[in-house]
């Protein structure tokens, strides 16, 4: 990880902690956690966005598969929920890797396309035979680690916002070890990596199972937060929103991923005082910093400070 | 042998860019691939290194044949290429490139990256370095690449393909776009490459002073057809070559 990245991951990390701090309303750290769930997938997308050069349409397929098979597991066969968590993520990984094989063996984008059948596919499923199906099931086990259960909102966010620093470490190591800089190579020319003895279509396939097991890791804390399931929040609809929060925050950032989060998840909360406009509302400034910011929040933001910062160096050397 | 082509054909619709052909390179030495624009050279180079399809015909590299390998595993095997048209990583930096070059042989797998805070370790790092001052690019370490001037571009494309520390080196016209001072260094750093590490060279080159002066064999390539192959001195005076190149009947 560089400075940069550390400095970063050091103020997250205050931040995580003084938030519960400064406000103890509930209603904010709800949406916080929520910010931090959709943020973990956010992240995933990201990764398999901005450095593997490819479009998922149907993370909420292993989000999905992640709240299900953690909540049946856990509620149902009485696995600890740790274990269930687990097997969760597996269960994610398997049907990634086999979903990849096939469509990224393939130049071009098919993987968008199978992951848009693979989301459809999911959500049917839970549908019809999903417990309660349509109107879904209730008292799923919390979360709980070594014999504690988590029962507070404020215990939920630090968890959620812990998980998240985890995964920020990991992915910005990855990004920055040979791995990452293989994965950045692939943009300049795949032929010339191809003849440096790399094998792309392996490094894609581990890049999409890492954005399934961040989808299905954030729909299992998803299930053991509400402790409530319905198939509604596993439609295409949810796959369409995070690939919003990874355009808006910036794909060639991974730090995007949070910052789409944070606005997209924001967003219907602030436009609730719109009334029957929010839907517009929500539309125009979704198309407003498409049109402008084009490289998303996160690049254009650290662009305006580099310019800023190299002009004041240049006006100190003259 | 280090590398047998043999009876290569290759036609792109109905235009026959290589027609049967075969010729071998021993283990160490600098063989040159020339003839006129169109002749099939490109084509041969990026069959070789696996980049393109043969219709017919079998490559054997080292005694086993690679023709149904994919490119990247004849990478693996010690084969090794650079570009006509400048295939660097373009915005990463020099040094980044070779590290690149060095990455099946020195990365740690998925899992282990990510738990790893100190990025590429010191011991990698600093033999790229010493592979950029093998090409003489140190002092460019830590440039965009895409900002170098051509003929230290084609240094580095030189520099990353050592770097997976190849048996056979392909150059796909190195002195392309070189001054005259330029070619001289690129002809002293290919016999380098040749002499201190033993990689056996195939270059395909239209500098012929560049070509006679470090090539042990050449093999001349006309409308996809093998028209000779000899030592240097005796191409340079072989009837068929001339009229190649002169257009002559």
């Amino acid at each position: 990880m560089n400075r940069e990245n550390a400095i970063a991951i050091l103020l997250l990390t205050i931040l995580v902690f003084l938030f519960p701090q400064l406000t103890t309303d509930n209603y904010i750290l709800t949406v916080g956690i929520f910010i931090g769930i959709n943020s973990i997938v956010a992240i995933g997308l990201t990764i398999l966005m901005g450095y593997a050069g490819q479009i998922s349409l149907g993370q909420a397929g292993f989000y999905g598969i992640g709240a299900y098979v953690s909540a049946i597991l856990s509620l149902s066969y009485g696995l600890p929920v740790m274990l269930s968590i687990i097997t969760a993520i597996a269960v994610a990984s398997i049907a990634a890797t086999l979903l990849a094989i096939p469509s990224l063996r393939l130049k071009g984008h098919y993987l968008a396309v199978a992951t848009l059948g693979f989301g459809e596919i999911i959500h049917i499923i839970i549908n019809e035979w999903g417990p309660g199906g349509p109107s879904g099931f209730g008292d799923i086990p919390h979360f709980s680690i070594f014999g504690y259960t988590l029962q507070s909102t404020v215990e939920y966010f630090y968890l959620i916002w812990i998980c998240i620093i985890l995964i920020m470490i990991f992915s910005l190591n990855l990004l920055n070890s040979m791995t990452g800089k293989a994965l950045r190579a692939i943009h300049d020319s795949e032929i010339a990596t191809l003849t440096l003895g790399i094998n792309i279509t392996f490094l894609k396939i581990k890049v999409f199972v890492l954005s399934a097991v961040y989808a299905s890791l954030a729909g299992a804390l998803y299930a053991h937060y509400v402790t409530f399931l319905s198939p509604s929040g596993f439609s295409l609809f949810y796959s369409v929103l995070v690939l919003m929060m990874v355009v808006i925050g910036g794909i060639s950032n991974i730090w995007g991923g949070i910052a789409g989060a944070i606005i997209i998840t924001i967003l219907p909360e602030v436009l609730r005082g719109f009334k029957e406009f929010d839907i517009l509302m929500y539309g125009l400034i979704l198309t407003l910093s498409l049109l402008f910011m084009r490289k998303g929040i996160v690049p254009m933001v650290i662009d305006v400070f580099r310019n800023k910062f190299l002009i004041k160096i240049r006006k100190n050397d003259a | 042998m280090m590398l047998e082509i043999k009876d290569i054909s290759k036609s792109f619709g109905g235009i026959k860019a290589l027609r049967n052909v075969s010729f071998s390179l021993r283990k160490s030495e600098i063989h040159a691939l020339i003839g006129p624009n169109g002749a099939g050279k490109t084509t041969l180079m990026n069959i070789i290194s696996g980049i393109e399809k043969m219709d017919k015909g079998d490559i054997v590299f080292n005694g086993i044949s690679i023709k149904d390998f994919s490119a990247y595993r004849r990478a693996q095997m010690g084969l090794a290429r650079t570009f006509q048209n400048i295939e660097l990583f373009g915005n990463l930096t020099v040094l980044e490139n070779i590290l690149i070059g060095m990455y099946m042989k020195s990365h740690k797998g998925f899992i282990l990256s990510g738990l790893n805070f100190r990025g590429v370790d010191e011991k990698t790092k600093s033999r790229g370095g010493s592979l950029l001052e093998y090409v003489n690019l140190s002092h460019r370490k830590g440039e965009i690449a895409k900002n170098l001037p051509v003929g230290e571009q084609r240094l580095l494309e030189i520099g990353r393909a050592l770097a997976t520390d190849p048996q056979l080196l392909l150059l796909d016209e190195p002195a392309a776009g070189l001054n005259t001072r330029e070619t001289k260094n690129l002809s002293e750093l290919i016999q380098k490459i040749r002499n201190e590490r033993g990689v056996t060279i195939l270059i395909v080159e239209h500098d012929m002073e560049l070509v006679m002066g470090i090539s042990d064999m050449i093999t001349v390539l006309n409308f996809g057809e093998v028209i000779a192959e000899d030592k240097p001195l005796a191409i340079q005076k072989n009837p068929h070559v001339i009229s190649a190149y002169l257009g002559e009947d």
